[in-house]
Parts: C-alpha cells; structure tokens; sequence
C-alpha cells in the first residue's frame, strides 16, 4: 500500500487510527496487536506472498536474539551472532543480488532467475540486524514476540525506513502514553505529513518527466545532449531524489507521530552541507549511522592506522553503494563516495589551521558548498543512469567534453530541452524553488503543529487543508517512491 | 492543546470526508468520449450503446514507407487506423503519419516523400475542418520538411472497442473530477427537465443540445440530446481555402493528392448548410464527406459520430475508408 493512494489516505488510515485508540482504550496490549495486524495488513496489500518471508525473518531473527541474549558464555553468543547475520545477508543477496552475480558471472549467455525483489526487504533486514548486533552487545533483549513484531512492521517505516535501533523504539512501544490519545502529536503528525506528501506529489514527482525523458534519450547512442540538457537533468534529478525520499521518511515521521512514536530523523536539509562529511551527516542519516556503527567500527574504523581507516571507509561507501541495488552503476556511486570522503579526511588533515585567516569565512563557505554540491550532483547521474556508458555520456555533456551545440534558434525560441519535447521553462521555474527550499527553508523536521490561538490554528488549518488537497489531485499518475526499490 | 484538538480533528475529518465523497461519486469519472471527459459528464448518461463492427487487428497493421501504395498524413481521426483497414482489406498497403511528425506539407514534401522511399502515387491528406486552414497556411509558410529521425509509428494498434459498459467505473481519476462529474450530472437533469434552454455550456469548450429525432441518431440513453465542441463554427469554410489546396497540389509533383476534409460533429448535427465540400469535389480529389454523412443519417444510421465524442463511430471510419477507396479506384488502382 502507498501512502499516496486513496485507499491509504481515507480508508485504511482513518481506520487504524481510530482503531488504534479505540482498542488501546480497553488494554494497551490490544492497541499493540490492532497495530501488528493493521501494518501486516499494510505490507501483505502489495502481495501477500512476500507477508510469509517478512514473518519467517522476524521469527528467526526474535529467536536469535533470544538465543543470544541467553548464551552462556561471548563465544557462544558470538557464533550465533555470525549465523543469524550470515543467513540475513544470503536471505538478501539471493533476492537483491542473485540475477547480479549471474549476469556478471555467466557474461554473454542469458542465465536468469525470475526473482521478484520483496518490498523493504534491505530496510528490515538492516533493522534486525542492528538488533542481533545489539543483543550481542547486551544493549537490547526482546522478550515479547508481539512488541518485536510491531518494532519490525510498524508500518510508517517498514518499506522505506528510517532503519530503527530496537533501543529507541521498544521503550516507546512499552510507555502507556503512547497508548493514548495526543492531540498535539496528531496535529504535528497531520503536519509533517501533509508537507511530505506535498514534497513527493509537488514535486519529486514534477520533476520525474523531464529526468526521464533527458536519460531515457541518453541512453539511445544516436543522441548527443547539450551542456544545458545534460545539467537540467543532473540538477532534476538531485532534487526529485531529494524530494522523493526526504518526503517519504516526512511522511513516515508524521504518521508515527499521529501514534505517539518518535521515528529518528533521516535528513537534515543535505544539501546545504559544505563538505561531503558534511553531507553523509545530513543524507540517510539513519543509513550513514548504521553503516557507521555497524560496518566502519565492525572493520576497525580508524583506529589501525591511517591506511586502514581509508580503506574501510572506501570499503563501508562501495558497500552502502551495494545496498541500494545490484548494478554496477549504484558501486561506482559507493565508490565515487568513498573517495570523495576520503579526499575531504586528507584536506582536513593536510589543511587544518592553515585555512582560517588567509580566507574570508563567507567565501570558503560559498566554494565548499559549491564544490560539494557539484559533487554530489555528479554523483547522482551515476546512480540514476540506467548503466555506466549512459553515465559517462551525461557527464562529458556536462563538462563539454561531448556534447550536442546549442543552436541560437533554440535559445531564442526558449526550446532548451529539445531532446525530451518537454518545455524548458517549466523546469526552470520548478527547479529554482526546489533549490530556495533546500537551500533556505528549515529541515522539515522542525516542522510542527503551533498550538498558539484560534487564528494560528485556522491558519494552519488552511496550509494543511490546501497541501493535502493539491497533493491528492495528483493522484492517478505512476507514481511510485524511488527508495522502495532498494 | 485545545487548539491542537480544533486543528486536527477539523483537518483530518473535512479531508477524509472530503475523500470518502469524492470516492463515492469517483466511478462517475471514468470517461470513454472526449467530449464526456471535456464536459465532465458520465457515460452512463452519453456513452454509445449501439455494438459497432469488429475489425481485425491484421488490418490495421502500418506498412514501411518504402512498400506503400498510399502515404496518408493525418490527425487523431486517423491515428487509430480505422478507415485504414477498408484499404488494407483490399491489399493496398498504407503508410500513415500524423501531422506533428510531419507539420506541414512543405514545398519539398514530394521530394522528402521520395527521398524516404515513397514508391507510390497516392498521398491523403486527412485534416478535420476545424484545423484545416490553419494547416493549409503552415504548409504554404513551409519551405523544408523537418527531418526527423523516425518516420512513422509501427507500433501496433489495437482493434476499436465494439462495445463498453457505460455503467462501469473505476478510481484512476481525480476526486475533483469524480465531484465535479456528479455536480454536472445534476445539472444535466436539471436543464433536461425544464424547457428553458434549447442548449447548455457545462463547460468552457463544450456545450449540450437538445436534438430532434435524437433517438434515430444516437443510441446512448440521454439521446435526445447530444454534446458537441463549442469552437466548432456555424460558418462554412473560408472559400479561401479552395485556393491553397490547389497551391499545395501544384507543390506535389508525380504524387497524387487526395484531400480528405472531415466535417465537424457540429457540422454534420447542427450547421449542415455548408458548401464548402461540393466546391472542393470539382476542383480536387476530395470525397465529399459531407455529403456522406448527410446521407448516412438520412438513411438511419446510428451513432456517426457518438454522442460522447467528436470523432466518428467505427461505422463512421468505415463509411469513410470507402470513400476513400472510391476516390483511389477513380484512378483504376484495383485491388491486388
């Protein structure tokens, strides 16, 4: 189920809301298991099938962590540990990565495995990770099969994260508040998903045709973009992802909100970062921590010398690239990122103190935001090119490297996107106010109900009113949410 | 906290109601005509009832430019390649691209034609009469023929539906147009009721008219009365016009033009007194549709052009490949 459909928005969130409340009123544990149901319901709308994989993996994993959390001595905890993860990752790489492999490994000759990719497969499979590892560390031990269930499907992040740790959420499931009814919740909740539904519907989804339309070209070998094109579709492209996916986790945020659950944020406003650290601080913060604490720390961080610590953070990013999809665009992405931090970590250490003084502050800031900007955008073509030949070709456009020349007829009629039909101006106006709302508006994680007289609250009402009703008429186009393929 | 209560409940149940009634009303929206989905009135009201003839999908297959017979430039009239299959029945093979692909008839058309590797003689010029001038004077503006790198559209096309069910919808469209549908189907029933106004604008570009002998010319329920495109003109066309199709066929060399003009729905309905096809018949290869038509509804033909829509039924389109063939055979090109 999408949270942009009619289905999600007037019949099954009402229903389970209220609902929610309503039964929680008897017993708590009754509002826990509408909860359960209602978010199995949710996954198993999209196919039921795929409900028996997500519950085989949350019993296997609860019953690993039990195991872990009992064992008698570190060895022992520790080779359950090694298992449980083993048959997580083979359980994902067969679904995500089986055609890869193949494809890679049997070259030439058509050997493939006619595999459906289950929704959200990576985010809960990341999630009970993180909590097999944290029952290793003693720091989580789940007893109630029914509290780790509702922590795994909690439906506002089952597809698309944010990537939970089982020690934030499990106290929240347990408190009784969260059981019952908060009014300035709800409206912050109401709040924060109207202004991520309109992100998706507004405008991640405005800017779908003109990257589709400029890539699709792309990757047909008798066109030539021009400069114009090639950048027009690079900077799209930067924003719908951004629009897409931050609007996504704004909407699961919000909708966790309305049941007194706290998600943790998972952006924060990236592209105003002004180094790549930066950026990976600001982007998926949930993904970068996970990776972080799970794999970076895992493989030594940067405590075995300074070698060592590029090479795991070169390691940690190709394997980040890995976990959003099996191509090779999405490992050169990881790899591009790899180097990018590690090219920051060298200048931070060849540079530090050098630069204060010598430069005014606004106009180091302004050149390292621009230089990371351009690079994160270079980035994003690779990632969203369909192979790395497409890539390369929207790249040389970029840097004139090969390009089609701009005909001054073109210029003067305005038609400056030839090559996707579509009128240029459009996406120029579209892409100068996603730019001032990434670059000037507040993350929208500060976004929240104010609760000061009758006025405000009309107001509000009439903001919240207008972005749902202008959001719902653009229901009925594909539109489906980029993250839930990965 | 008290406000926070007013803010959410007001919100979240206007919206949800909001949306439980568009929902309600949504099936309404689910539009098979144009002019149903202009007007923003449901089928159950407008949409054909009549079963219209199967035609074998076979038929409507493009041929390569190169194996044409007839090369035929057209409008969404023609897109469909119905009145196509009346020529391709009789083995001809026909190549057809829609004005877009080809803007104009340039003053080179005959020479791209043949540079693309036209081998044929015949080349149908299919407008409607609404866009007829204002294509007549693009082409006559036009010096060179736009290359484009693909000519033609081989994707297949699917056969046109013999029948659909007017009472059934579905929830692809927009709730605004599920709510607006049903606040005009109210208006419909309003104005169908009383006998003040022989014809109604629902909206901008379409308006209702009370027709009489509506029944023996249409089959959907409401057939007293029918909807057409309000910038259709009462006024027969420019006779202007007769001129520059004569300047254009000067432009076309070896190539045989045949100018099919198709009347408006308004036109054949509404405004019949129009001479514009007679004249065009003596000066040019042109079958006179007009007159096809006329005849067709004086002979009981039901649902020419559909009460929902300003192009023709399947049985219109078949009338018309005949003429169209008729035209060709005055040539002596038989069939194969």
């Amino acid at each position: 189920m999408l949270f942009n459909s009619y289905g999600f928005l007037f019949f099954y969130l009402p229903v389970v809301l209220g609902g929610f409340y309503f039964a929680s009123r008897f017993e708590r544990k009754y509002g826990a298991y509408w909860l359960v149901l209602a978010s199995l319901f949710f996954y198993g709308y999209w196919d039921a099938r795929y409900l028996l994989l997500l519950l085989l993996s949350i019993a296997f994993n609860f019953f690993m962590g039990q195991r872990i959390s009992r064992a008698a001595s570190r060895g022992v905890r520790k080779n359950y540990l090694v298992a449980a993860i083993v048959l997580n990752l083979l359980v994902l790489a067969y679904f995500k990565y089986a055609n890869f492999f193949l494809e890679n490994i049997f070259a030439g000759r058509s050997v493939h495995l006619d595999i459906v990719l289950p929704l959200g497969i990576s985010f809960y499979t990341f999630t009970q990770i993180a909590y097999l590892v944290d029952a290793y560390s003693q720091r989580a031990d789940e007893r109630k099969f029914s509290h780790y269930t509702l922590f795994v499907t909690f439906f506002p992040h089952l597809i698309a994260g944010p990537v939970l740790h089982h020690k934030d959420m499990m106290p929240q499931f347990a408190r009784a508040e969260t059981y019952e009814v908060n009014w300035a919740h709800l409206a912050s909740g109401l709040v924060l998903f109207s202004a991520g539904l309109a992100k998706k519907l507004l405008f991640a989804d405005a800017f779908a045709p003109y990257v589709a339309a400029v890539f699709d070209a792309a990757s047909n070998d008798a066109v030539m973009l021009t400069i114009y094109e090639a950048w027009a579709a690079a900077l799209a492209y930067t924003l719908q992802i951004y629009f897409d996916f931050s609007g996504y986790t704004d909407m699961a945020l919000g909708l966790a909100l309305m049941f007194n659950i706290k998600l943790p944020r998972n952006f924060d406003s990236p592209y105003k970062a002004t180094s790549i650290i930066d950026f990976w601080r600001r982007w998926h913060i949930t993904l970068s921590t996970f990776l972080r604490d799970y794999l970076y720390i895992s493989l030594g961080g940067n405590r075995k010398g300074v070698l060592r610590r590029y090479i795991n953070l070169f390691a940690t990013m190709l394997l980040g690239g890995m976990w959003h999809g099996a191509g090779w665009t999405f490992i050169f992405w990881g790899a591009l990122h790899g180097l990018y931090l590690i090219v920051n970590h060298l200048w931070r250490t060849v540079f530090s103190g050098v630069r204060q003084g010598l430069v005014p502050r606004w106009l180091s800031g302004s050149v390292s935001w621009l230089l990371t900007f351009v690079a994160v955008v270079i980035a994003w073509v690779i990632f969203r090119a369909k192979d790395m030949p497409e890539a390369v070709k929207i790249l040389q456009a970029m840097f004139g490297i090969a390009y089609h020349p701009i005909a001054l007829q073109d210029v003067s009629h305005g038609h400056l996107l030839v090559v996707a039909e579509l009128p240029g101006h459009e996406l120029a106006r579209l892409a100068l106010v996603g730019l001032l709302w990434v670059l000037i508006l507040p993350n929208s994680n500060r976004l929240q109900y104010f609760d000061k007289g009758r006025l405000r609250a009309v107001l509000q009402a009439f903001v919240v009113g207008g972005l749902l009703f202008l959001s719902v008429e653009r229901f009925g186009r594909y539109s489906p949410f980029l993250y839930f393929q990965f | 906290m008290k406000t926070a209560k007013f803010f959410f409940l007001g919100t979240f149940l206007c919206f949800t109601m909001y949306g439980l009634l568009g929902l309600y009303f949504l099936p309404l929206a689910a539009f098979q005509g144009d002019l149903t989905r202009m007007a923003m009135l449901p089928e159950r009201l407008l949409g054909w009832q009549r079963v219209q003839p199967a035609i074998d999908q076979q038929l409507l297959q493009q041929s390569p430019i190169a194996e044409a017979d007839v090369f035929v430039i057209v409008d969404s009239f023609s897109d469909g390649r119905v009145w196509q299959s009346v020529l391709t029945a009789k083995q001809l093979k026909v190549h057809t691209l829609l004005w877009g692909d080809l803007p104009f008839v340039c003053e080179d058309a005959a020479i791209w034609l043949r540079a693309q590797g036209f081998k044929g003689r015949y080349f149908v010029i299919e407008t409607n009469e609404r866009n007829l001038l204002h294509r007549l004077n693009d082409s006559l503006a036009c010096k060179n023929v736009l290359r484009k790198e693909k000519i033609g559209n081989a994707d297949a096309r699917s056969a046109p539906i013999e029948r659909f069910d007017i009472d059934h919808g579905d929830y692809s469209s927009k709730l605004s147009v599920g709510l607006r549908t049903a606040f005009n189907t109210f208006l419909f029933h309003s104005w169908e009721q009383s006998d003040i106004a022989d014809k109604v604008q629902l909206q901008p570009e379409v308006f209702l008219k009370r027709i009489k002998n509506g029944c023996s010319l249409f089959s959907h329920r409401k057939c007293d009365s029918s909807l057409f495109y309000l910038p259709d003109s009462e006024q027969d066309v420019d006779p202007g016009a007769l001129q520059k199709i004569e300047a254009i066929n000067a432009r076309l060399g070896d190539l045989l033009p045949i100018w099919v003009i198709i009347p408006n729905k308004a036109t054949t309905y509404l405004y019949q007194e129009k001479y514009f096809w007679n004249t065009l018949e003596q000066i040019a290869r042109a079958p006179n549709l007009l007159a096809m038509n006329l005849n067709a509804i004086e002979h009981g033909e039901v649902d020419l052009y559909p009460g929902n829509n300003t192009h023709y039924s399947t049985r219109g389109y078949l009338l018309m490949g005949e003429a169209i063939l008729k035209e060709i055979r005055k040539d002596g090109l038989n069939a194969r």
